[in-house]
């Protein structure tokens, strides 16, 4: 299993209660399962949690990747075993060229997996490649990362990193929102152009929309801070029609 | 040369009841004299051609050639005046005092390496139409080292002045500069403090013709209980003068970062444009910066602005760095890097950039 998930259950530091409520969720290698399910939920600590987070209170539970426990390792370590997050809302790094810091994180990654840097040349030929699929202009590569960018560009550069990092297990926060049915189908595309089968995804959305471009294997419905439905592409449809009320009881 | 020789009367120390020395006391500090705790010091990498004039405690080393149009003589006594305190007794004990006159516009920059202790007095003057790099290297490995120097810059002269500092964590380290700018004329200035137990990079300048222009940049870096005092004074008296100001510093442990700009504008100094920045990251919770920027202003039609902040590294930024797989020091290290800079970023001629920039990113990496 490439993800595996049991019981989880988190709190926020110095806060009471709970935000998950012992979830489990289990990802096989080479497919796409999306989380859809209402504010406030707890879909984002689900991706935060996953990815090393400071400020979360991990109260009970695991959670593993490829069998070894990821919740032990710094955030760092888990991007190098390649685990990926889109960020619901990527943050702005003033200076720092988006080319810049994608060079430095591939190669951090790659140190730490015992690789050779990428070269400089070789560097620029691959991200210019990737940057052309996900058309992402060259211009916005030599600027400070996601300073003034659109929230489409934003989102576009999250899924020009990922298609840079080929990470094994991408979580996508709520790729969708803030962009429109154009941009929509640029990342949708670049998504699927990186279906693998040794490469999983998560992707959380609140609406269908998204999974009309990026067809998930299986769907869960996310409640209460746990998983209370799974079932095909059809769930999301299902949803999409009658709303989350019918597992508002399921979540309490 | 014994070095209580060289310690002036602690009443003759400015201290911290007086305004401009209230978070850098020179005379408690030099109250106690700790041995030095032997850090390593790397001299500034410098470009190719540079002619290098060395001082140890006070005295000149040698006497290298020095290009077509520069003179470097023994001099009589500079005068620095109370407000300049510092620089006051540095000329008034120094057994030396030198002048380097450049009389021609320099192809290379020129490096002063100013180490050990003591007082040393340097007057430059720069013929006009004039174009010179000065590069100060200021060691001082231990003890006290006062350092004054004064600055003409004549009618169109363009001066870039680069000015490093490196002072050991038991050293009281000052220099201190007094800059005249003539008519049109130019300063581009960049100082780049590392501190000291004590240390205190003073600029003061004044322009004396109208249309002259000075960027007065800088930054500095403190871990451990280091301090840095970079503190200036512009007065704008005479019409059309321009200054830019942009300080960035960054302080961790219990280090104590200072910064105080005054931009004085009297009823002469019309059509004054002047802009004063300082901005600070603080690494934890410890560290201490004191910030005073000042504008005071006499004339009714001129532009001024300050801006000082002070704040932590982004926390969400670095989350994004590490999920992205940089490790905490790396993404620590980009974040810093480009807060710093945008103060480098004036710094045109890549090789000084570079030169200026690689002691910023060993320092990143031993303190981070």
């Amino acid at each position: 299993m490439m993800i595996e998930i049991k019981d989880l259950t988190v709190g926020v530091e110095g806060v009471e209660g709970n935000i998950l409520k012992g979830l489990s969720l289990n990802v096989p290698a080479g497919e796409v399962h999306a989380i859809m399910g209402p504010n406030g939920t707890g879909k984002s600590t689900l991706a935060n949690v996953l990815t090393g987070r400071d400020g979360y209170d991990i109260k009970g539970g695991s959670a593993s990747f490829e069998g070894e426990d990821l919740l032990s390792l710094e955030p760092e370590e888990r991007a190098a075993k390649g685990i990926f997050l889109s960020f619901q809302y990527p943050v702005e790094i003033p200076g720092v060229p988006a080319m810049t810091f994608l060079r430095a994180s591939l190669n951090a990654q790659r140190k730490r997996r015992g690789q050779e840097d990428l070269s400089a040349p070789d560097f620029l030929k691959l991200a210019r490649e990737k940057a052309k699929l996900l058309k992402v202009k060259a211009d916005m590569l030599k600027r400070p990362l996601n300073v003034g960018f659109s929230g489409g560009e934003k989102k576009r550069m999250e899924i020009l990193q990922m298609a840079v990092l080929e990470p094994r297990f991408a979580i996508l926060d709520e790729t969708d929102s803030g962009l429109d049915i154009d941009a929509l189908k640029v990342v949708a595309e670049g998504v699927n152009a990186l279906r693998a089968p040794d490469r999983s995804m998560l992707v959380i959305t609140h609406y269908q929309r998204l999974l009309d471009y990026i067809k998930p294997d299986v769907v869960h419905v996310m409640a209460g801070g746990k998983i209370v439905d799974s079932g095909g592409p059809e769930l999301a449809l299902k949803l999409e029609a009658e709303g989350y009320d019918a597992y508002e009881g399921a979540a309490a | 040369m014994s070095i209580s020789a060289q310690i002036p009367t602690p009443e003759a120390l400015p201290h911290r009841r007086m305004e401009a020395w209230k978070w850098s006391d020179v005379r408690a500090a030099l109250a106690k004299t700790p041995a030095p705790t032997g850090t390593a010091f790397t001299p500034l990498a410098l470009p190719d051609g540079v002619v290098t004039l060395r001082f140890l405690d006070g005295v000149l080393q040698d006497s290298p050639d020095l290009p077509h149009g520069v003179q470097f003589d023994e001099a009589g006594k500079a005068d620095f005046d109370e407000t300049l305190p510092m620089a006051a007794l540095a000329s008034t004990l120094a057994h030396h005092h030198y002048a380097l006159q450049i009389s021609a516009s320099l192809s290379a920059p020129l490096c002063l390496r100013i180490t050990g202790q003591g007082p040393i007095s340097i007057a430059v003057t720069l013929a006009p139409d004039c174009t010179a790099t000065i590069i100060e290297d200021h060691v001082c490995a231990g003890g006290f080292a006062n350092v004054a120097l004064g600055y003409d810059l004549g009618k169109g002269a363009h001066l870039k002045r680069l000015l490093y500092q490196q002072g050991d964590a038991s050293a009281v380290h000052v220099v201190t500069a007094r800059m005249a700018l003539g008519e049109a004329a130019r300063l581009d200035q960049f100082s780049l403090g590392f501190g000291a137990r004590l240390s205190r990079l003073e600029t003061r300048l004044s322009y004396q013709g109208i249309e002259a222009k000075a960027r007065l940049n800088g930054a500095y870096l403190l871990d451990d209980d280091r301090h840095s005092d970079q503190t200036f004074h512009v007065d704008h008296d005479v019409e059309d003068c321009t200054t830019r100001q942009l300080v960035r510093g960054v302080v961790k442990d219990r280090a104590n970062g200072v910064f105080q700009g005054k931009f004085y504008v009297g009823r002469g100094g019309q059509h004054t444009d002047a802009s004063m920045n300082h901005d600070a990251l603080l690494l934890n919770g410890g560290a201490c910066i004191n910030a005073k920027p000042e504008l005071e202003i006499y004339a009714d039609d001129v532009a001024c602005a300050h801006g000082n902040t002070s704040g932590a590294l982004d926390e969400h930024a670095l989350f994004y760095m590490r999920q992205r797989g940089l490790d905490e020091a790396g993404a620590k290290a980009l974040l810093i890097r480009a807060f710093l800079g945008a103060a480098f970023d004036d710094l045109k001629d890549e090789a000084l950039h570079d030169m200026m920039l690689a002691p910023v990113m060993n320092w990143l990496e031993a303190a981070l």
